[in-house]
């Protein structure tokens, strides 16, 4: 039998009551542009879906390491092994004994009644019914949901569902409101979905996030925080923020350039701010603008000085004199038998900037 | 570094400048006799064709019959004649040497030279007899010191340096003609150097803390105090904000450093940021300091908090510190009117000063001192009627100053106006003014009340021993009963406490030089206004921690678990930086993810603890603080210790290796003081061998 055709509101509705009542087995494909879902039927009653952003093995491997606590080294390989094969993959965990078979089941009923809500929502796209035999390997765990307990909970989610995204973007970062201490206990992901999640915030980490690394499904997530939403136990992070966390994201994909040439560009830029800076701070602002302050403020202090040195060397000269009975040829004569210092050199020989600074402003003055 | 560097080239260049000689003419007492002295000196050694390297003390008999013949001609023989002949006749000598300062008993200059003649020729009986007469010249010149000729003298102690004993001669000779100055006392400090750490530290101490001596030395004693402390302070709080902008300026910057690419590596990213953010420091190193504390306010626990509102503090400071160095500068100015008017009390008449000061009255006539200074110049000058006059003008705008009432009677007296004089004398005598009371008695003595006179000089004598002792027996032993008008009274200068409460207060503080002064260390804001501002930053940084503290605050940035660099929920890959993320991407190992983990955990330990070791080695103590791994206490107060040590060095290196140059004596204090440092250094490498 091949069944293909547009989807809209209610149609899938239609296409698995047409599929129950004829019992037939095969895979029911959708498509709606950006992602596809499957639903398997067998003898007219869903035993399996997959989406291809969320998939039964993937939450499995998740759940087993987070709830768990089974190294992720162990069964990664086991997982590898059995890829494709989630029937067998399912049975060597119940024989391994990971999880108990009640267990397993209830974990791969809810995850799969939740992808197939999901795909109740599509209302774009295409579906496409492929009937076949060999669909032994898509079954986990030996599960049976019928399409009217599915179809009557998508309808009551597809209402809820629209409430929550009007309140939950998938780029909000959700921060706690209250601080408390966090519990270290692990807390079952299906019982206690909300107080699960609210361990889980860390304040950094969008929606998004929590759906692609979490082993609960989009609508466990988006449940769980409305939830929390509604207690006031969390906020979402002031959309400024959430955006450039958006922003940054994307920048980072495109990143995609050369380091060397970003790091020798970034380098440049930046040097050159620095001599922007540095010119304006130091040339423009305090020698062109504040040049009189600083000045001045310069000449205030080695005025002193100078004064003193100018009094040492006149000292030194008159004892030179005095004692060697002729002048003084050079100030290194002066140095030379110490009676002056480097010091009083320095600064006497200052004073010829201070008196052609005091000659300056005398003249501005005049004018 | 740097800059003494450049210093040492300009010298160079200008050091062998003859042009740049002379400076200037003379502005001290008793340099003009020196100069016209020299100048006759000269003129007697030309005639007699006695040229530069004549040496007088190895004369062959040749040339002494010369020399005679080139003198006879002379009728009235003059000291420089009387010393040739001194030095030609061995058997007259004495005679002659004498007759020589005889000649020139009046003439403190050639006086002078006489000594240094003596001095040269090995007289030295003769050399003290000069400076003897010198010091009655000086006296008799009503005054108490003489600068010129103390440096002088202590410019022969520094040519005798290897004569310890020598030099301490002229060292208290050099006291004697200036017993106010503090060089002296520093040189005598450093030429008996180890053994003379305790008997000049109780001189030192009490001229600072209990306000002996001149204000002078008062001053400048506390300045290079306040300079060691100021200069603690300020390397405390420089290395307390360097500290945490290591520590918080990659977090403080982290949201710049994410608008450059995010391929590029982060450290150098975080790099850029703050060279980009040091470069303020060129808008003025306040600003900067002010910036970088709200930079990183909010990411300092509280405890930095504390430390950070304490160096800000000290940084609020800053404009009270334009104070002092303006007062300091101010007064030891000497062309200010303080300088001058201590010179025209200590020393004897120079007309360089006296005009200076008559110019300064003539400008500013509403100032006391200006006038009081004028007076004495004048009285000095025997000019008594322009004395009289600026006397009382003095004394009309500062009528309760007993140093103005004592200099004004001084005028009084020596004008014979002793009723005027006495009850001038009697108010600044109730105010505890010693000298007043010693003036006083002179008055009584001229009303022949010797009794109670004599009952007051000894009264005065208790209060100031020293000083009145002195007087008197100088008086005795150059005057004994005929005492010149000048040396009947005493002058009044102020005693140091009086310094900081009349001095500065009236006539030095100006606000304007302050401004000056201040420039523009706060972008240009007045240091009226930067305080203003800085108050209210403070004020606003106090209010943000101690009220807003309980604010549900975000963490805005994070460290990467793995190197503990800094990161924000833009640049991070699940919960590592970029790096770190990248570097586990493809792998699945648990045990070569650790082994990753620990070598980038490592890698980036290692650099920490060997910037910790670095500042450690250069600044004890603030490794510590930065690390942490030493009790806060502790590393705080190693800081604070370190800062008083380096200020320290820098004293000594300004005081001692600049001013004295270098010598073994230099060297061996900058190692003994350097041993500070060697210790953190020797603890340190251990450390750093095994890592
Ligand atoms: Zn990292
Ligand atoms: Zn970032």
């Amino acid at each position: 039998m091949v069944l293909s055709g547009t989807l809209r509101e209610f149609i899938l509705a239609d296409v698995f009551q047409l599929l129950t009542q004829q019992k037939i087995t095969g895979k029911l494909i959708l498509n709606n542009g950006l992602n596809e879902g499957i639903v398997v039927f067998k003898n007219g009653i869903i035993v399996a879906a997959e989406k291809n952003d969320e998939n039964l093995s993937n939450k499995l491997f998740r759940y087993l390491v987070e709830i768990k606590q089974i190294a992720s080294n162990k069964i990664r390989e086991l997982f590898a092994s059995h890829e494709g094969d989630i029937c067998s993959l399912t049975k060597e965990i119940i024989q391994k004994g990971y999880l108990a078979e009640s267990e397993l089941k209830f974990f791969c009923e809810s995850v799969t009644e939740d992808i197939i809500c999901s795909l109740f929502v599509w209302n774009t796209g295409k579906y496409r019914f492929n009937s076949s035999e060999n669909i032994d390997s898509l079954i986990p765990a030996n599960i049976l949901i019928t399409s009217e307990s599915v179809i009557m909970e998508a309808m009551r989610r597809i209402d809820e569902w629209n409430r929550m995204k009007s309140s939950i973007n998938e780029n909000t970062v959700f921060v706690r409101n209250q601080k408390d201490v966090s519990k270290t206990n692990i807390i079952d992901p299906f019982k206690a979905t909300a107080e699960y999640l609210y361990n889980l915030l860390d304040g950094t980490s969008p929606v998004k996030e929590f759906i692609s690394s979490s082993c609960l499904t989009e609508y466990k997530i988006y449940e769980g925080l409305y939830e929390l939403i509604q207690q006031k136990k969390i906020v979402p992070l002031s959309d400024k923020i959430s955006r450039s966390v958006q922003a940054a994201l994307e920048k980072k994909k495109q990143d995609q350039t050369n380091p060397v040439s970003s790091t020798i560009s970034s380098f440049v830029l930046s040097m050159g701010i620095v001599a922007l800076i540095v010119f304006c701070g130091h040339f423009l602002f305090n020698s062109i603008i504040l040049f009189n302050k600083k000045h001045e403020a310069h000449i205030s202090r080695i005025t002193p000085q100078i004064k003193s040195s100018k009094l040492t060397i006149h000292i030194a000269e008159l004892f030179y004199e005095s004692y060697y009975r002729k002048k003084p040829q050079t100030l290194l004569d002066l140095k030379d038998f110490n009676l002056v210092s480097d010091n009083d050199l320095y600064y006497y020989s200052l004073e010829e900037t201070v008196d052609s600074e005091k000659n300056r402003r005398y003249n501005d003055n005049s004018e | 570094m740097n800059q003494i560097l450049l210093r040492k080239l300009f010298l160079l260049l200008i050091i062998s400048n003859p042009f740049l000689l002379y400076a200037g003419n003379s502005e001290l007492f008793w340099s003009d006799w020196i100069q016209s002295a020299i100048i006759s000196r000269e003129s007697f050694f030309r005639s007699i064709e006695i040229i530069d390297d004549f040496k007088l003390d190895k004369l062959n008999s040749h040339q002494k019959s010369s020399l005679i013949g080139k003198m006879d001609s002379v009728l009235s023989p003059d000291s420089w004649h009387n010393l040739l002949y001194g030095i030609i006749d061995d058997d007259e000598s004495d005679n002659y040497f004498s007759k020589a300062l005889h000649n020139c008993r009046k003439d403190p200059g050639t006086t002078w030279l006489l000594f240094i003649e003596f001095t040269k020729i090995k007289e030295k009986k003769f050399a003290e007899n000069a400076l003897k007469q010198l010091h009655k010249l000086l006296l008799e010149a009503g005054a108490q010191s003489s600068s010129l000729i103390s440096q002088q003298l202590l410019h022969f102690a520094i040519e005798s340096k290897s004569n310890k004993t020598e030099a301490l001669e002229y060292i208290k000779w050099a006291k004697l003609f200036d017993s106010f100055s503090i060089q002296p006392e520093q040189k005598e400090f450093w030429i008996s150097f180890p053994v003379s750490i305790i008997t000049k530290l109780k001189y030192f101490i009490s001229s600072a803390f209990f306000f002996n001596g001149h204000w002078e030395t008062h001053l400048r004693l506390i300045y290079s105090l306040y300079v060691w402390f100021r200069n603690a302070l300020l390397l405390f709080v420089l290395s307390v904000f360097s500290i945490y902008i290591i520590k918080y300026f990659p977090s403080a910057l982290h949201f710049f450093a994410d608008l450059f690419p995010g391929n590029v590596s982060l450290t150098l990213r975080t790099l850029l940021v703050s060279s980009i953010m040091l470069s303020f420091i060129s808008f003025g190193f306040i600003p900067f300091l002010w910036l970088s504390a709200f930079l990183i306010w909010r990411f300092v626990n509280i405890k930095e908090k504390t430390l950070l509102l304490c160096a800000l503090f000290f940084l609020l400071l800053t404009p009270v510190d334009a104070v002092i160095r303006n007062i300091y500068h101010r007064t030891l100015d000497p062309d200010s009117v303080a300088m001058i008017f201590s010179g025209a009390v200590r020393e004897g008449y120079s007309e360089q000063e006296h005009r200076k000061v008559y110019a300064y009255c003539k400008n500013n006539p509403s100032d006391y001192l200006a006038n009081l200074t004028n007076a004495i110049y004048s009285l000095k000058n025997n000019n008594l009627v322009s004395a009289l006059n600026y006397g009382e003008q003095a004394l009309a705008l500062h009528p309760h100053d007993p140093v103005v009432q004592t200099n004004v009677g001084n005028i009084f007296f020596l004008n014979g106006n002793f009723d005027k004089a006495k009850s001038l004398y009697k108010l600044a005598s109730d105010n505890g003014y010693v000298n007043a009371q010693f003036n006083l008695a002179q008055c009584l003595f001229h009303d022949n009340k010797t009794a109670s006179a004599t009952e007051l000089i000894k009264k005065a004598a208790l209060g100031d021993p020293e000083n009145i002792n002195r007087f008197l027996q100088n008086n005795d032993e150059y005057f004994t009963d005929n005492w010149p008008s000048l040396r009947k009274i005493m002058f009044a200068d102020y005693q140091p406490k009086q310094f900081w409460t009349i001095l500065v207060p009236s006539s030095i503080y100006s606000g304007n030089d302050v401004e000056v002064l201040w420039g523009n260390s706060f972008m240009g804001l007045s240091s009226r206004n930067s305080f203003i501002l800085s108050f209210v930053l403070y004020a606003f940084l106090l209010i943000i921690t101690f009220k807003l503290n309980n604010k549900r605050n975000l963490r805005i940035t994070f460290e990467c678990r793995y190197c503990g660099r800094v990161i924000c929920r833009k640049c991070k890959t699940g919960l590592l930086c970029n790096a770190c993320s990248d570097a586990i991407k493809l792998v699945h190992n648990e045990k070569t993810l650790h082994k990753i983990q620990l070598s980038i955990w490592s890698k980036f330990q290692r650099f920490r603890i060997v910037r910790e070791r670095v500042l450690n080695i250069l600044f004890p103590g603030a490794g510590f603080l930065l690390g942490e791994q030493k009790p806060y206490w502790i590393s705080l107060i190693l800081v604070s210790i370190t800062s008083l040590i380096y200020s320290f060095y820098f004293s000594i290196v300004h005081d001692f290796i600049i001013r004295e140059g270098f010598s073994l004596k230099s060297v061996f204090l900058t190692i003994s003081f350097s041993l500070y440092n060697l210790i953190f250094i020797i603890k340190q490498i251990p450390l750093f061998i095994k890592n």
